[in-house]
């Protein structure tokens, strides 16, 4: 099943942002990477990186690779790894009140 | 291969046309991640069939792409337009208005005007059923009438033709004054450079 459409494009930026810190990736990687975890057509993390270029959140170079045309590797800028900790944070802090919500362990 | 070769191209020509009004260096930029993206995925042991299918469909992607575009466009054109280049624009869209838009207005205007006229038949109407009906109960000395029903009868079909007639000019009025605005608040966006991508 397909997510929610605003639900994945709040969720796949601090996916895309978390997988980049970990480590820089080439496209394919990154898109196959991201739908291991959650269900989303693997194009939709292009357009993405590309607002994330604009935004000069993530930048990319290239690397020869001996099977075919050289690799373009996305990494994270230090305002992207910023960024990345900003969003992470907002994140743990509305799951964790989504959480107690659903779960009403708390009273009205 | 062959197959494979055919099926990437087809995504990457739907693709292209979704994406067809974005600046060439942007589009380029487009097709060139995404074909890196079949090379990478066949790199990596898949088949083209599958990479397809997981990319998802082309033109929601396109369409992707040009949210992007239009957000990086509205953040490029936050910068007012300046006094100089805002009158030549100004002066461009009159001329283009006086040529083109301004004749077929005055032709709607004109069907409106028919409309409302026929909406006053329908209350003059309404005045001779009175008459005629007045009429047949106490004959009155200025109006003479053969044939009494069918007077009544035709005046009926008056009113119901003033009526239709009514209906359309306020549904027509109403349709005519939501385009002119909407079409006054365009010319306004284009002078003073806020208007958006195409997308």
């Amino acid at each position: 099943m397909h997510m929610n459409v605003q639900m994945k494009k709040g969720t796949l930026n601090l996916c895309v942002l978390a997988l980049l810190n970990r480590k820089d990736c080439y496209g394919f990687e990154l898109a196959s990477a991201v739908s291991d975890y959650i269900n989303i057509a693997e194009g939709t993390v292009y357009p993405l990186l590309k607002r994330l270029k604009d935004d000069k959140l993530v930048d990319s170079y290239l690397i020869e690779s001996s099977e075919g045309p050289p690799r373009k590797y996305y990494r994270l800028t230090d305002a992207g790894k910023q960024e990345y900790q900003e969003l992470l944070q907002q994140w743990q802090e509305l799951t964790a009140g989504v959480l107690r919500l659903i779960e009403g362990s708390e009273k009205i | 291969m062959m197959e494979h070769n055919k099926t990437e191209q087809d995504f990457i020509a739907r693709l292209t046309k979704g994406i067809s009004h974005l600046p060439d260096a942007i589009k380029s930029e487009i097709l060139e991640d995404i074909r890196l993206h079949f090379t990478e995925g066949r790199e990596n042991g898949e088949d083209t069939a599958s990479l397809i299918q997981r990319l998802g469909n082309p033109e929601d992607l396109a369409h992707e792409y040009c949210e992007v575009n239009n957000y990086a466009g509205q953040v490029a054109e936050a910068k007012p337009r300046g006094p100089l280049a805002m009158a030549s624009v100004a002066i461009g869209v009159c001329v283009f208005n006086l040529l083109l838009p301004l004749p077929v207005f005055c032709v709607l205007v004109l069907i409106w005007v028919v409309l409302a006229s026929g909406a006053l038949i329908s209350v003059l109407s309404l005045v001779t059923t009175a008459l005629v009906v007045v009429n047949m109960i106490t004959p009155l000395a200025f109006v003479a009438v053969s044939h009494p029903l069918a007077a009544l009868f035709a005046s009926i079909a008056l009113v119901a033709l003033g009526l239709l007639m009514l209906l359309g000019a306020i549904v027509y009025g109403k349709l005519l004054m939501h385009l002119s605005i909407r079409y006054i608040r365009w010319n306004l966006a284009v002078i003073s450079g806020r208007r958006s991508g195409a997308c």
